[in-house]
């Protein structure tokens, strides 16, 4: 959230590799984070955080919160002492006589070979108070709030150099050092806004110099060392802010953008932009060696998340029973359609029946069948038996020659399961010229209807002037 | 994960997953009623499957059925029942006098009809002119009666034919 605008980026978490699924700009919501009314602000924040779920679809996401460093009451950087003295310390700087009103964090320490210090934010409690009521009115899972400039620390990964950070917007900015010996401290830089900046741009030179001069000073003092030609990262997006000569003098001009453990689509170019914002999501990238590869032993970084411990895991069981109800959900409405199809499915099958008019039909069948094959058999036993007796007849006075007449013929057989053999057509023939039994016999042997036509006996009268025959004929296959 | 439950399950969590708990109980109730059902639409699907089956064998008969019985109608001849055997001779006896022929002997053959026998066969014999006889036999029928000719014998004997025939008579 920045006075100008709210940066919105949707992540996953996977194997230690940060996903950016999404990357928004949203209207700033810095009024109502900083009204004067409380209903009026956390209304306010209450429709940020629908709008923040509208957009990124994420009903039940977790919902991280990065607060710019101009907004704290103190970020500095203090020698390591008991708690107690410490609070009692930070309290004095603030003006207050406790702490009661304040959340407070200390991410950074510092231990021997370095100096002995303690970095700490401040911040009010209402602004934290109002975020988590909101979040609760808009049934958002808020799980962090953390300074900009500690997750910029994060995302950037330079542990073993310092360097000056510029949070600068359109009326505002503040001025933020890291030291791996020393931690974090913030100057204040009023007149820096860009807005002021670009209205007067011979005065803006000098107003930056003498800034990064006090800077150089107060962080010198703090960290007891610095780099005198430290360049710094201008957080801006305005074009003209970086022609101003002060910053192009004094400005980082290498690129400055996400460690590769983050996959995103943001051009490298405009990274620097988001790195607060993504920086947030590392504070969950316990295991990764990467991240703090090149640290110190002897500099602990830890968590900057201001909301109370109590808090982010009601937050974090809130949000996985709102998972679990929702899957329930889920399942109870795929339970129920299983249920429902499973109920058609016997209603159905368990309905089915042979159709009456089948079975009736059947049954019709069923009764005549024993009469229909009786005379199906008849037909084929008839077609077996049926030995063209007259047919054949036929045949044999077609074949009978002239001057050759029969005096008995005899064609079949009496025994239904034979066709006669040899003896199917008995034949006794009586003629003058005994040839002509020889022509007869030709004549069968042509007709494929008869086989193996033979003479048995061949008789003369006693006067000699007839002979008779006996022809035996076989069925044939024609 | 504990602890969400824990919360979850508390005095005051119950109250305020009120929601949470009816969708548990509602679901595990669903859960149960799946696993009752499965067994009734088995046996629902089962009881289709006999179902099908009975049919297909039912419409596999009578498609059977009706090609046999095709088969049947459209024979030109087919078999008489057994009190229908007097009538066909009847009609074979007036044949004989219709051609012309005199009517010999005519006897059943064999004696009654065997148990698996779909035929009773028949002897007959006749006498007349050769040009009769002949017509006679190649006109040997009753009506649509399935009657095969199985045995003819001829011989000529006085200036007219004889013949002697042995038929059957299917019977269904």
């Amino acid at each position: 959230m920045t006075p100008d605008k709210t940066q919105l980026l949707k992540g996953r978490i996977k194997k230690d590799i940060v996903q950016l699924q999404l990357a928004r700009e949203l209207p700033s919501y810095w009024d109502a984070l900083a009204s004067e009314e409380e209903s009026k602000g956390r209304n306010g924040l209450s429709a940020m955080f629908r709008m923040v779920q509208k957009t990124a679809n994420a009903k039940y996401q977790e919902i991280l919160v990065v607060l710019p460093d101009v907004l704290f009451s103190l970020i500095s950087s203090y020698p390591t002492t008991s708690e107690k003295r410490l609070d009692a310390h930070v309290a004095e700087m603030l003006g207050v006589d406790s702490l009661d009103e304040f959340y407070v964090c200390k991410p950074i320490e510092t231990k021997p070979p370095f100096r002995a210090q303690t970095t700490v934010y401040a911040l009010r409690r209402l602004y934290i108070d109002r975020l988590i009521r909101a979040a609760q009115e808009a049934k958002a899972s808020l799980i962090s709030v953390e300074p900009a400039s500690m997750a910029f620390i994060r995302c950037y990964r330079q542990w073993q150099v310092d360097y000056p950070i510029i949070e600068m917007f359109k009326t505002e900015s503040t001025m933020i050092t890291f030291s791996p010996v020393g931690g974090v401290i913030r100057n204040d830089t009023p007149h820096m806004g860009e807005k002021e900046l670009l209205s007067n741009r011979s005065h803006a030179d000098k107003t930056i110099t003498k800034a990064i001069s006090v800077n150089r000073f107060s962080t010198g003092e703090s960290f007891g060392s610095m780099r005198p030609d430290s360049k710094y990262i201008v957080l801006s997006e305005n074009a003209d802010i970086h022609k101003i000569p002060a910053i192009r003098h004094n400005e980082h001009t290498e690129l400055v953008a996400f460690p590769d453990f983050i996959d995103s689509d943001i051009p490298r170019k405009k990274q620097i932009h988001w790195m607060c914002v993504a920086g947030t999501f590392l504070q969950m990238l316990d295991n990764n060696l990467e991240l703090y590869s090149g640290k110190h032993a002897a500099t602990s970084i830890s968590n900057a998340n201001l909301l109370p411990e109590e808090l982010q895991s009601k937050a974090r069981n809130k949000q996985r029973l709102k998972i679990v109800t929702n899957s329930l959900k889920i399942i109870a409405v795929l339970m129920g359609l299983i249920l429902g199809g499973e109920s058609a499915a016997t209603i159905y099958y368990g309905s089915m029946e042979v159709p009456a008019s089948l079975s009736e039909d059947y049954q019709k069948a069923k009764k005549d069948k024993p009469l229909l094959e009786s005379e199906l058999k008849c037909l084929t036993d008839a077609r077996k038996q049926d030995l063209q007796v007259m047919e054949a007849y036929t045949r044999l006075m077609k074949a009978r020659p002239q001057e050759c007449y029969f005096t008995n013929v005899t064609i079949g057989s009496r025994d239904p399961n034979k066709s006669g053999g040899n003896k199917y057509a008995i034949i006794n023939l009586i003629s003058k010229d005994e040839m002509l039994f020889n022509d007869m016999i030709s004549a069968l042997q042509e007709d494929r209807f008869f086989a193996s036509p033979s003479l048995t006996t061949v008789r003369s009268d006693q006067k000699g002037s007839s002979k008779t025959g006996s022809l035996n004929i076989a069925k044939g296959g024609g | 994960m504990i602890e969400m439950l824990r919360d979850a399950f508390s005095n005051e969590g119950l109250k305020k997953n009120k929601s949470l708990m009816l969708l548990g109980i509602v679901s595990i109730l669903l859960a149960l009623l799946i696993v009752l059902m499965a067994g009734k639409t088995t046996s629902a699907y089962q009881h289709a499957q006999e179902v099908q089956k009975k049919i297909a064998d039912m419409k596999q008969e009578i498609n059977d059925f009706e090609q046999k019985a095709k088969i049947v109608n459209e024979s030109e001849q087919r078999p008489v029942t057994a009190s229908q055997v007097d009538n066909v001779q009847s009609d074979l006896v007036l044949a004989v006098r219709a051609s012309g022929l005199t009517l010999l002997d005519y006897k059943i053959v064999g004696g009654a009809r065997g148990k698996n026998q779909n035929f009773q066969p028949f002897e007959m014999s006749v006498r007349g002119e050769y040009t009769n006889v002949i017509r006679f036999l190649q006109n040997f029928r009753s009506k649509d009666a399935l009657i095969r000719l199985a045995f003819v014998s001829l011989k000529p004997t006085n200036g007219l034919l004889e013949a002697q025939i042995v038929y059957r008579i299917f019977i269904k």
